[in-house]
């Protein structure tokens, strides 16, 4: 006979091994997953043409965006939410010209108050390379205003982490579609320092940390060893 | 799952809001609760190996406090490297948590051959009842390391958003506080299994059953944990295989 005590334990343990072989994996949470993000950058020839590199965050929002654009059937989103990705998913949108003129829809730039023409690049892996657009201006690009508003009609609550030249970062969101790049010549101080001002503030954080750590340990040691030497006299 | 989507949508508005909003850490808090309740983070790992090892409170509280400081960790040398380092290149985020689960798996296991190992180590020169415990802390730590090896999509969002909107100070912290979040209900649940196992242990009726159960209990639950470290490695291992 086993004791309360043993079954309790056993039926537990049991009871965690097939909760974690049975329940699946809940998917990554949309949009709370991996952020997607866009590369911004002037090309290396002709100063009037500028590139936006696009890379979807999970890869499971690309089957969202699949469903949302008539590509993938609708029963690939459950109705919990849970997504059906498969591995064909990213090369039936790289295919499709709905996803080509999607993303030109969804990031749009303008040069001196003009309005520059995308074109969409062969997409060669969007799963793990993303989409390039390529605009090409009126005239030079010193700088631009570049929309993004990817995948933000599925769901407002999506948001692109952006890079562009010299460190410059930007966070795109509903409340934020349009920011200022500089693409030649240098950028104000305020953006390029964005990054590095961030690095900053974390090690500062860190470091006092270790400080406040360190010094709770020595406190904790003295006291202990006075509280021997008591006791040892 | 709609409570926790707004909880973590909340806590990324309240990034981009200028200054250092209080709020922000309360829902941080409660996001951090709230992800360690959802399953995984071998709860109900932790909560067998606090009952088969006749944990105490002490315990439960250095199993709380290693996940807290190992899920900031991860989260701020994975939000770094994403951020700075262009580790977006080289992996994508969900290989890269996959790996993490089988190390995490890896870390179980080897916790539960090492309880396995003490035990029958114990058993050879084991005299009676009150005999000097050995110390509890290297599991629990390994249990707890395991637990907050993985990072937290909202977490790790918090902190990548952060980082790109030159706040990251105020984005760490929030960080450290949804790991105090997480490490508070770790610590509640490590609470129960240890009461709950006294309260048992108490009201055992036989005498006979009671010396049966503390034999057999360290074997099953070493058993047990080494076995689910084995199960969290495979499905990784299969989930990996599947996104690469």
């Amino acid at each position: 006979m086993f004791s309360l005590r043993a079954r309790a334990v056993t039926t537990v343990l049991s009871a965690a091994a097939v909760g974690v072989m049975l329940v699946p994996r809940p998917a990554s949470a949309h949009p709370f997953g991996d952020p997607q993000t866009v590369a911004i950058s002037l090309d290396a020839q002709r100063r009037d043409a500028v590139h936006v590199t696009w890379r979807v965050g999970g890869p499971d929002d690309l089957t969202v965006l699949g469903v949302a654009l008539g590509l993938l059937p609708e029963d690939r989103i459950m109705i919990d939410g849970a997504v059906d990705y498969r591995s064909t998913d990213p090369g039936v949108l790289a295919k499709s010209d709905e996803f080509r003129r999607y993303l030109l829809d969804r990031i749009t730039i303008t040069s001196d108050g003009r309005p520059c023409v995308g074109t969409v690049a062969p997409v060669l892996s969007l799963g793990l390379k993303g989409a390039t657009a390529d605009f090409v201006c009126a005239g030079p690009v010193a700088t631009a205003t570049v929309a993004v508003r990817m995948l933000t009609d599925l769901n407002p609550a999506y948001r692109t982490l952006a890079t562009g030249p010299d460190g410059q970062k930007a966070v795109y969101d509903g409340s934020a579609e349009t920011h200022d790049w500089t693409l030649a010549g240098a950028p104000p101080q305020a953006d390029a320092g964005r990054g590095r001002s961030a690095a900053v503030q974390l090690g500062a954080v860190v470091g006092l940390i270790l400080v406040v750590a360190g010094a709770c340990l020595l406190t904790v040691r003295r006291v202990r060893r006075a509280r021997g030497r008591r006791v040892a006299a | 799952m709609s409570a926790a989507a707004s909880v973590s949508d909340r806590l990324q508005d309240l990034i981009h809001t200028p200054g250092v909003p209080a709020v922000a850490f309360v829902f941080a808090f409660l996001a951090g609760a709230w992800h360690a309740v959802m399953p995984g983070h071998g709860k109900t790992l932790a909560a067998a190996y606090l009952a088969g090892s006749k944990g105490r409170v002490r315990d439960a509280a250095w199993l709380g406090c290693s996940v807290a400081i190992m899920h900031t960790v991860s989260v701020l040398v994975i939000g770094v490297a994403w951020t700075f380092l262009s580790l977006s290149d080289l992996v994508r985020m969900e290989q890269l948590t996959t790996a993490l689960q089988i190390v995490a798996g890896v870390l179980v296991a080897c916790t539960g051959i090492w309880m396995l190992r003490r035990h029958l180590r114990g058993h050879r020169h084991h005299h009676h009842h009150h005999h000097h415990e050995p110390s509890k802390r290297p599991g629990i730590l390994l249990l707890g390391i395991s637990g907050g090896l993985t990072p937290s999509p909202a977490a790790f969002l918090v902190l990548a958003t952060g980082l790109f909107l030159g706040r990251g100070a105020f984005a760490l912290l929030l960080v450290i506080v949804f790991g105090i979040g997480m490490a508070v209900v770790l610590f509640a649940v490590g609470v129960l299994a240890v009461a709950g196992s006294t309260l048992v242990h108490r009201s055992a009726r036989s005498v006979k059953a009671l010396e049966l159960a503390s034999r057999v209990t360290p074997v099953v639950a070493a058993g047990g944990v080494t076995l689910f470290g084995a199960g969290l490695v495979t499905v990784a291992a299969v989930h990996l295989a599947t996104v690469s």
